[in-house]
């Protein structure tokens, strides 16, 4: 094989290979979750703080009018800052929304 | 019991009735002797073998009788030459002709079965000469080139249909096995005429019913599809595949012995077929091409079905130091003898052996080994207190980086494995490093203590070696954890609780490493995992916060990449040279087969082998050494090239025998040392074998192999 076509060969095999390593580069948007509140050690009195969270599995027959069971995680706790002007009860469950840096939800009431 | 006896022949005269030679137009269609119409006014001249994708070819010359003018056949060259010239006495263009050989007892034997063509006209101002150039009938194989190929369906590579589809005829494409499983052949319940075909190469499946081409399976499939047997038979399949395997010396020896046995003289392993296509080509030169490359032979032979009709057949012969094939001798009287042809067959004689192009060593030159690790990356940047603040932060944004400088570009994104020694930030001395990762645990030291690896980038691949369970590469694996306490950046020492990361990184394009190519790093969407032993409680990261000012939640994290690197070393498929070599010097090639040849292991204690040693999940040793050997013994012998004419047609010497000696000067003719040592001796190979007849004498011309002079690649 001449040293040409080996030289070539090897560009080749640099070009898929880099073509390999590229990214599947897509952006996900907000990330969501559901997630039920809880007192890890004191509960927020007030309503714009962070509060403890656990996700929540959703389970259920998905047909009109279907009644949905909930199971949380209660090994995973994270914290998520309310944007609303209610304090939720414990073992509320919302929507959290993993915005500009935090986890953040709204809670009316 | 063994015996012996001793022969002294009697003075034969010195002369003896010349053989009579016989030109006849042939006729399959018919049967007895009307298949063979005599042509009196046609002399064979000249019949030729060789070795290889040749077909044999004769020259023949119209004899012209002018003192007769009643004589029935043409008398000038207009009557013979024109291309519609027609009469029993005139041999038109495919006519099929055959040149018998009566010897003075009477018997027969079929010198030539071919084809007229190529009609010649040399008239000058003294004479006229007609003649014409016949083809062998193994010229009708050049008649259709090798398209399309024979593929049997992917959904049962045992038994399933065998499709002629238009697809190249493309064996072990870039490295890639495409035949179909052993014991799985198209016709097995007949082995003498069994072949393999081809399997898509793309099939991922476990356990793989991919095989190898190789020089046997490939032969047999070419002989067996192309070959249709109309005018040449193909040898019997049988023992192809045990003919044409690499036979280098036995373990722990130096030396060949043949007359021992697979057990004690020799070992064998399958030569494979190097990424090949065959398409457009004629299927004896595809054949040709590979054989001649291995070391192997191919003759088109002549004879007689034992019916009385013409018989081609294709032989396939070893050329190293395999007993089974014919051997002669040549015969030259004491110097200073009387002349008896009892004793003496040589009338002249040209010999040169060329030890130029001799290669007795030969390293095959496969792909870099290629080795899955796990490796703790370190950032690549300089972390700083205050960046995770919601307004530093903000420029650390991807949309942001555009307008960054260097290192901000790569803040909190870019994580080393910091092979080169480029430097990388170093968690425990909380300062910057330009240690280089060790690889040594991946690339250890050989028995003699040097290193095996060079400190260089090494990006990584985007496929790992380990497949799923449906036979599928798994993709590079970056994880995160936050009790990891080892070193970083090092190859993972097994320590840890490791949560895969799902997405949002990409591999660094030249080195090992990766960089964080989501939109805000400190919200690096890592999917959610519910394993055991998560790092991170929800579905993100705080790449900045973490690494910035770590406290609870958010504590520190190290990321550990799964990739596939290079190593600096090839597949060790190197042979050295043999004390049979008959140059004192070792004379090595390098062959370029990285396409075709390579290594994959997983190293101990990564992602996917948590045991103590390298798995090991391709290994072309084997088959690489076996190339290496093979093409040691096709080139690490002098080719003997010459000629030898003996004064009479002589149909005992063939293309593929070989000449051992010359009786009566007691001069052998092998090409190769340490006989004994118990090597089998080399001879060399009859290349070329003329009959003549012209000018009023008979003679057989026999030429030496000069077939391992071409270079080897």
């Amino acid at each position: 094989m001449s040293y040409e076509a080996r030289i070539l060969r090897d560009r080749h095999e640099a070009t898929v290979d880099a073509d390999g390593r590229a990214a599947r580069f897509a952006e996900d948007g907000s990330v969501a979750l559901l997630v039920q509140t809880k007192a890890v050690a004191l509960y927020p009195s007030s309503a714009n703080a962070f509060f403890a969270c656990s996700p929540v599995r959703i389970d259920g027959l998905e047909t009109e009018g279907g009644a949905a069971t909930f199971i949380a995680d209660p090994t995973r706790t994270f914290f998520v800052y309310n944007l609303g002007s209610r304090v939720p009860p414990v073992g509320a469950k919302l929507i959290a929304q993993s915005c500009a840096g935090r986890w953040t939800f709204r809670f009316e009431g | 019991m063994p015996g012996s006896f001793d022969f002294d022949p009697y003075d034969a005269p010195l002369s003896s009735p010349a053989a009579s030679v016989c030109v006849c137009r042939y006729d399959p269609t018919q049967t007895g002797d009307a298949r063979y119409s005599a042509l009196p006014n046609v002399r064979c001249e000249q019949i030729q073998y060789r070795e290889g994708p040749e077909p044999p070819a004769a020259r023949f010359a119209y004899v012209l009788d002018g003192a007769d003018a009643s004589a029935p056949a043409p008398n000038d060259f207009g009557g013979l030459w024109p291309i519609d010239a027609d009469g029993p006495y005139v041999v038109r263009n495919d006519d099929r002709l055959v040149v018998l050989g009566v010897s003075p007892s009477g018997t027969n034997r079929v010198l030539f079965d071919g084809f007229a063509q190529s009609p010649r006209v040399d008239l000058t101002e003294r004479s006229q000469r007609v003649g014409f150039l016949a083809v062998g009938a193994a010229v009708r194989c050049w008649d259709a080139p090798i398209g399309g190929r024979r593929q049997r369906h992917a959904d049962d590579p045992v038994d399933g249909d065998v499709v002629a589809v238009e697809l190249p005829s493309r064996f072990n494409p870039d490295g890639r096995p495409n035949c179909t499983p052993d014991g799985a052949d198209v016709g097995r319940d007949d082995p003498s005429s069994s072949h393999p075909v081809f399997l898509d190469p793309d099939v991922d499946r476990v356990p793989d019913p991919r095989t190898y081409w190789t020089l046997g399976k490939f032969v047999r499939y070419i002989l067996g599809v192309y070959n249709d047997q109309s005018y040449v038979n193909n040898p019997d399949f049988e023992q192809l595949d045990a003919l044409l395997q690499s036979r280098p010396p036995a373990e722990g020896s130096a030396f060949v012995d043949m007359t021992e046995g697979a057990d004690k003289g020799y070992s064998a392993a399958d030569v494979v077929v190097r990424d090949f296509d065959a398409t457009n080509t004629p299927w004896p030169e595809a054949l040709a091409a590979q054989l001649d490359h291995a070391g192997f032979g191919l003759r088109f032979v002549t004879g007689e079905d034992g019916a009385g009709s013409p018989r081609n057949d294709i032989e396939i012969y070893r050329k190293d130091a395999d007993d089974a094939g014919l051997i002669r001798e040549l015969l030259l009287p004491e110097a200073g003898d009387d002349l008896n042809p009892a004793r003496c067959n040589v009338s002249a004689m040209h010999l040169h052996r060329d030890a130029r192009p001799i290669v007795n060593a030969v390293t095959v030159e496969t792909d870099q080994r290629r080795v899955e690790l796990s490796v703790v990356l370190a950032p690549g940047f300089t972390p700083a207190v205050g960046d995770e603040t919601s307004s530093n932060r903000a420029q650390f944004l991807r949309a942001n980086l555009a307008a960054a400088a260097g290192e901000a570009q790569r803040k909190y994104r870019y994580y080393v494995a910091d092979e080169a020694g480029d430097g990388h930030w170093d968690q425990t001395g909380a300062s910057w490093s330009t240690t280089a990762l060790d690889l040594s645990p991946v690339f250890p030291d050989d028995e003699n203590g040097g290193a095996t690896y060079v400190k260089r980038l090494r990006a990584g691949s985007s496929s790992l070696i380990t497949r799923d369970a449906q036979g599928r590469p798994l993709r590079a694996q970056l994880a995160v954890s936050r009790n990891y306490s080892g070193a970083a950046p090092a190859v993972w020492d097994g320590t840890g609780d490791w949560q895969p990361i799902s997405g949002g990184w990409e591999l660094l394009e030249d080195r090992l490493g990766v960089f964080i190519a989501v939109e805000d790093p400190d919200a690096w969407p890592i999917g959610e995992f519910t394993g055991t032993h998560p790092q991170e409680p929800s579905r993100t990261l705080r790449a900045v916060t973490s690494q910035a000012n770590p406290a609870a939640p958010n504590t520190r994290f190290v990321l550990r990449l799964t990739t596939v690197v290079d190593d600096d070393l090839m597949v060790p498929a190197a042979v050295d040279a043999r004390p049979a070599s008959p140059t004192k010097f070792s004379r090595r090639r390098r062959i370029d087969a990285r396409d075709h040849f390579g290594m994959e292991t997983v190293a101990a204690r990564s992602a996917f082998n948590n045991g103590d040693a390298p798995l090991v999940l391709r290994d072309d040793t084997a088959r690489a050494l076996a190339w290496a050997d093979q093409l040691r013994s096709a080139h690490e012998l002098p080719p003997l090239t010459g000629s030898v004419t003996i004064p009479s047609l002589i149909t005992a010497y063939r293309v593929g025998d070989r000449v051992a000696r010359i009786n009566g000067r007691d001069v052998g003719m092998q090409t190769n040392v340490g006989s004994d040592q118990g090597e089998s001796p080399v001879y060399p190979v009859i290349s070329a074998v003329s009959w003549e007849f012209a000018a009023d004498r008979q003679a057989t011309v026999v030429e030496l192999t000069d077939a391992r002079a071409d270079a080897i690649d």
